[in-house]
């Protein structure tokens, strides 16, 4: 029932977070609480599809096509991130 | 400090000194007589009112700065009245209450703790207000070779006394203890005053500073004894100047000194983690870091002894090309040398 939950959720990046690039990494800011987080260039470009039309699935299947990953083992981890960044107050949930 | 602040602070009025008053008043040798002394960096204005003799002492742990420093390049509104940090007479052991604008801040109960409050409340009070237009680390910062080295850390890391070493071995000084950043630019400033040895530094620095060690203490709120040691005129940052080393040092007698390079994203953390004022500039000031660290060559400092630590950042400052470095020195802890301060 979670993972049915989970899949059709549609995450979409929080409007007042800012992305700022480091290397190959992002540093997401959120001015509520004044938080930064570093992200990987896998993670950050999780976050950069968060635009609230794809699910954690859709997400999983073009990082996996992206990075020629095994899609069962992206969604796994797209799903972890995706509850990090909605803790971290970074993704909203539609 | 805070086991002695006052409570409540109760309003006073205002102090003898206000803005309508002259800006600098000559001293006269009558210890009671009151003196002026105006403070300026980076468009702060603050205004110390005191004995003479006190007063007099305070002006000589800051140094004279250039327009460029004193006015800063972010624009401020002019007309505003300065801060004024001013004292009177407490208690029966040359103490002294310690105001901001005319409220109680501090006692200082002894003669000796008065002149060390003075300067840490207008250092304070210039860091409150220089905060809201600069990015501002606690942390040391010297220059050489037209590129500065920022070292954020915290207190007992052993920065002061680096600071200490660099600048009696040619580094320019803008700050021993605050950094202050154009958010703008991400050009490093002077934040200047003299420089604060505590015990153990004095010991490590003696011999790089003659007289320091005939120098008197003065005492902190702390009850810690401290050292001001103001380097010459030629000493200081000439100018705004682009930062191209962040070092994180850490204080560690007996260990070998090393310099390592470090990534960007993990000397982020520590970066924020000391900043006085980044939260006043958001998403803007999380820019500027990030800018500022992408130009920058990062670095963990592991300092087993001063000399050591002295010699690879000259050698990084001369040689920019220089990515990993360690000490050619065993680590030859010497005694008394730092205090991680």
């Amino acid at each position: 029932m979670r993972d049915d939950m989970t899949t059709s959720s549609r995450p979409r990046a929080h409007p007042d977070a800012s992305a700022h690039p480091l290397d190959d990494e992002v540093v997401l800011y959120t001015p509520s609480d004044g938080q930064a987080f570093v992200l990987n260039r896998t993670a950050a470009r999780v976050w950069a599809l968060c635009d609230g039309t794809r699910t954690d699935a859709e997400l999983a299947r073009e990082i996996a096509a992206t990075y020629g990953e095994d899609e069962a083992q992206v969604l796994a981890d797209v799903r972890e991130l995706i509850q990090g960044l909605l803790a971290a107050g970074l993704v909203t949930q539609e | 400090m805070t086991e002695r602040r006052v409570t409540e602070p109760k309003p006073l009025g205002r102090t003898q000194s206000g803005p309508n008053q002259p800006e600098s008043v000559s001293t006269t040798p009558e210890p009671d007589a009151l003196a002026a002394w105006d403070f300026r960096v980076l468009g702060f204005h603050g205004r110390a009112v005191g004995p003479a003799a006190i007063i007099d002492e305070l002006r000589g742990l800051f140094p004279t700065l250039p327009d460029w420093a004193v006015a800063g390049p972010v624009p401020v509104v002019h007309g505003r009245a300065p801060t004024v940090v001013s004292i009177r007479p407490s208690g029966e052991r040359g103490g002294h209450v310690v105001m901001v604008d005319g409220a109680d801040h501090w006692v200082a109960e002894t003669e000796r703790e008065v002149v060390p409050t003075l300067e840490w409340t207008l250092t304070q009070a210039a860091v409150d207000d220089v905060g809201e237009r600069y990015i501002l680390l606690h942390g040391g910062a010297v220059a050489r070779n037209g590129r500065a080295l920022v070292m954020p850390a915290a207190s007992g890391s052993g920065k002061s006394t680096l600071v200490g070493g660099l600048v009696a071995g040619g580094f320019r000084l803008a700050s021993d203890e605050v950094a202050a950043i154009d958010p703008a630019t991400g050009l490093l400033l002077p934040f200047a005053r003299a420089l604060s040895v505590k015990g153990g530094s004095r010991a490590a620095l003696a011999s790089r500073y003659p007289g320091l060690d005939t120098l008197p203490p003065r005492y902190r709120l702390s009850g810690a004894a401290v050292w001001y040691l103001m380097p010459g005129p030629t000493s200081w940052l000439e100018t705004p100047t682009e930062i191209g080393f962040v070092v994180l040092p850490r204080y560690a007698p007996g260990e070998a000194t090393k310099l390592s390079p470090l990534a960007r994203s993990a000397a982020l953390p520590r970066f924020l983690e000391q900043s006085f004022s980044l939260p006043k500039h958001g998403a803007r000031g999380i820019a500027a870091v990030t800018r500022l660290l992408q130009r920058a060559a990062c670095y963990e400092l592991t300092i087993g002894t001063l000399d050591a630590a002295i010699a690879l950042l000259t050698a990084l400052a001369d040689f920019s090309d220089s990515r990993s470095l360690t000490s050619t020195s065993p680590p030859l802890p010497r005694q008394g040398e730092g205090d991680g301060g």
